[in-house]
């Protein structure tokens, strides 16, 4: 019963602090980040293994972690509302060319930011080539250029 | 491009099916089928005598679990009660802990003996012994008090 639990608090633990954390905490990855991904494996593995090292735990903590993930996964499919409050919405924070401030500094995301994205889905240098920049769900920046003519 | 349908219908009804296995399973374990939860506390009595067995039916190797043993009012009147494991139970297992703390403990050929002190004769109390299996599979052992009373008692042990 208790691996059950904890790997079940655990994962809901994780799945709030992420959400408040917000998107840009572990998509685009830092140095400083990867470390901190590394510091949080090995809390959270100490709160849902305890001192029980049987293989039967293991597995039950697995077991419970992937079946939390499918019945999420299945409740965000069902329910737009649900999944619009767990995953966020897209967000345009560029139109034409101008970069919509207040929502960039909510999203915390620099012109630094959008210009990078830019070259590297579509080559371009300004933001005047850009019709849309959009911070997606997972924390990527979509970029729609303007059209050449 | 090559697609094979077939393939992939199978693939996601198989996926489908085995959901429905893995949240049996974590019911199961909420239920304690893999230890620690209501199917797995139970209780052994000898019939006749006034002591109880308090133990996990379901257990994991390596993984502390309790052995606590009810004495009833008319086991204590004395001021030492005397408790036994049987040896090969004893010997399949590590005891890590006992509590309250033997005042002596003594190794015969087929049982070790346990002899605690009694504050309160005449009033009941219990003895809790944390073992952690060594080995896997069922496991059966027996305890009792004095050389009289003797409870069976049958664990399975999960790798």
């Amino acid at each position: 019963m208790d691996s059950v639990v904890r790997a079940a608090a655990v994962f809901l633990f994780l799945m709030i602090v992420f959400r408040l954390a917000g998107r840009r905490t572990l998509t685009e990855m830092s140095n400083f980040d990867f470390v901190l991904v590394l510091i949080i494996s090995e809390a959270t593995q100490n709160a849902m293994i305890g001192d029980d090292n049987s293989l039967t735990n293991a597995a039950l903590v697995i077991l419970t972690l992937i079946t939390l993930d499918i019945g999420l996964s299945l409740l965000r499919e069902r329910s737009p509302r649900l999944s619009r409050w767990l995953e966020g919405v897209p967000t345009v924070i560029v139109v034409d060319g101008k970069p919509l401030m207040p929502l960039m500094d909510w999203a915390r995301v620099g012109v630094d930011d959008v210009l990078a994205a830019a070259r590297e889905s579509q080559g371009l240098e300004r933001m005047d080539q850009i019709k849309y920049a959009i911070l997606e769900r997972h924390g990527k920046i979509s970029i729609i250029p303007k059209s050449e003519n | 491009m090559e697609h094979d349908l077939r393939v992939q219908q199978i693939t996601w009804r198989v996926q489908r099916i085995s959901w429905f296995g893995m949240v049996l399973v974590l019911v199961a374990a909420l239920l304690g089928l893999f230890g620690s939860g209501p199917l797995s506390r139970s209780f052994a009595v000898d019939p006749g005598s006034p002591l109880r067995l308090e133990y996990e039916r379901f257990g994991r190797q390596q993984r502390a679990t309790m052995l606590r043993l009810h004495l009833g009012s008319d086991l204590t009147q004395g001021s030492r009660a005397l408790v036994w494991l049987d040896r090969s139970y004893v010997e399949s297992v590590e005891v890590r802990e006992i509590s309250p703390p033997p005042l002596d403990s003594m190794a015969g050929i087929g049982r070790i003996h346990y002899t605690f002190a009694i504050t309160e004769p005449g009033r009941p109390t219990a003895i809790t012994f944390e073992v952690r299996p060594q080995t896997i599979g069922s496991l059966s052992g027996q305890a009792g008090l004095d050389n009289e009373s003797l409870i069976r008692f049958q664990q399975w042990i999960y790798p």
